[in-house]
């Protein structure tokens, strides 16, 4: 299948870097307030093009080799502006030099100004429990994410970013922070943070540290992303399910790391009774008030 | 704060919730055919078979030979194998079409990557098509059939083909000249006949259907 060349490619950046100046080191532009390009939207999405300044596109929904998902895509590449986002690279675990392949197969065709997974591992020993598995947060472990993550840096040839997780276990073989460990995977790596609030507030109440002491502790300067998402109130613990609107807390978190970094693409998760697009774009609205008030009160 | 047992579960928990839920989703035929029964034979075959790809598409690929294995009734396990036939033919490259009325014997030909062929002992196409679409579900019908499933754009169809008409597919499987593939018959009569009597139109099938095309 031909792939379109998006509408925005000629001198996107220009024109992104124009509207707001690039808070991160690594220059890439604010895209503005996104969310998640979901299966319930697809063909909304593309026929009536709603107001949305990008999309976010988890990236193995679309490492096949044809059919509806890569005409979908195809056509959102049409009209907005994409990123693409992984849940399966397991930067903790093994390395899967299919997956590999067609993520940088795909890289090369969407052309996202950076791509990003989670800084988790995804399963061992051959077994893959397709979820989020923390990492324990040790020295060894830390240098054998960083190989990873420049092995898939290199292979995607595109800016990479790591996303800390939500998390409900700690090990007890962690020396460090979760925040100090990211620090030093990034540094390592010479990568970027998509810095996902609702899961900073997430693991923060479900381990018991000040959700501020996270982000006043993380190079704020690496982070080119951010992502929030509503989560549920279980018996004892927070659970990230997507499922719902961004909590009061979240917000509040949220306008405090643009008061202290400026403005980053910020992206909507919801992927679970996933609403009509309209809710989506209330939402969406939400962010960019509470984030505009936060920069003006940065100035 | 939750102790280090219900630390794991929390995770064991998510492990059981998505799991099945993925797998059921690629069997849509055979959950409608055993409804409430499904559930517990997936849980049952992800501890035979835990998801060793990084991809969810791909956790119920195993199922047939699961239900082979637990010496499952014949239409199980022709569904599952219809249901994953249905699955990969739905990401599969997009397939190709040839221009008949320039078709000549030298011309090579393959089956299209969305292609799957099955030889099935029941007709759980049809229950399937039948379930999924909401209508009334026909009696099931105990007999060889031999079904290709195809994608001509984005959707996907299938065809139940005659013997010969599903032999001379068969052929196909790597890129193959006309003229070569109808030789494969010079010693079976029986196909003769039928290649003689039908090739046309079966071409002109294979060709609108884009089950048969260039080699990519």
């Amino acid at each position: 299948m031909p792939w379109p060349e998006p509408m925005l490619r000629q001198g996107w950046l220009q024109h992104y870097m124009m509207k707001r100046p690039a808070v991160s080191r690594f220059a890439v532009p604010d895209l503005g307030i996104g969310v998640g390009y979901r299966v319930a939207h697809y063909r909304q999405v593309v026929e009536e093009q709603p107001e949305m300044d990008w999309f976010e596109v988890l990236a193995e929904n679309f490492m096949v080799d044809g059919g509806s998902p890569r005409h979908w895509l195809s056509e959102l590449a049409k009209h907005y502006p994409l990123v693409l986002h992984g849940v399966a690279t397991s930067l903790g675990g093994e390395s899967d030099p299919e997956h590999l392949e067609r993520l940088a197969a795909l890289v090369t065709q969407v052309r996202p100004p950076w791509v990003s997974d989670h800084l988790c591992f995804t399963g061992s020993h051959s077994a893959n429990a397709h979820d989020l598995l923390p990492l324990p947060y040790t020295p060894k472990v830390r240098d054998h994410v960083i190989g990873r993550i420049r092995e898939v840096s290199k292979a995607v040839g595109t800016l990479y970013a790591v996303e800390n997780v939500s998390s409900y276990l700690t090990w007890k073989a962690s020396e460090v922070p979760e925040w100090e460990f990211l620090t030093q995977v990034v540094e390592g790596a010479d990568c970027g943070i998509l810095l996902d609030v609702n899961n900073v507030f997430v693991s923060s109440v479900n381990h018991g540290f000040d959700p501020l002491e996270y982000i006043d502790n993380i190079p704020l300067d690496r982070v080119v992303q951010i992502h929030l998402a509503g989560h549920s109130i279980k018996d004892g613990y927070r659970l990230d399910t997507h499922d719902g609107p961004v909590c009061d807390e979240v917000w509040e978190l949220y306008t405090a790391v643009i008061e202290r970094m400026g403005s980053v693409s910020t992206l909507i998760e919801w992927d679970g009774d996933v609403p009509a697009f309209s809710r989506l774009q209330e939402e969406a609205e939400r962010a960019r008030t509470l984030r505009d008030a936060a920069l003006t009160a940065r100035v | 704060m939750l102790s280090p047992t219900d630390q794991i579960e929390v995770y064991a928990n998510q492990y059981r919730l998505r799991l099945p839920e993925a797998v059921i989703y690629e069997l849509r035929g055979l959950d409608a055919l055993l409804g409430d029964a499904l559930p517990p034979l997936v849980a049952q075959y992800l501890n035979y078979y835990p998801s060793q790809t990084w991809t969810l598409d791909r956790v119920a690929d195993q199922f047939e030979h699961f239900l082979a294995s637990i010496n499952a009734p014949v239409v199980q396990i022709d569904m599952a194998r219809l249901d994953i036939a249905v699955s990969r033919a739905f990401t599969a490259s997009e397939p190709q079409t040839f221009d008949t009325t320039t078709l000549r014997a030298e011309t090579k030909l393959v089956l299209q990557p969305p292609v799957q062929l099955l030889e099935l002992s029941t007709s759980v196409f049809r229950t399937r098509s039948a379930s999924l679409s909401g209508v009334d579900i026909p009696e099931l019908e105990f007999r060889d059939f031999r079904v290709v499933v195809f994608r001509p754009e984005r959707k996907i169809r299938h065809l139940v083909l005659a013997h010969a008409a599903y032999q001379l597919l068969q052929v196909f499987k790597s890129p193959t000249s006309l003229a070569d593939g109808l030789q494969t018959f010079s010693n079976d009569a029986e196909t003769t006949n039928a290649l003689a009597a039908n090739l046309g139109d079966w071409m002109r099938t294979f060709a609108a259907s884009r089950i048969l095309g260039p080699p990519g």
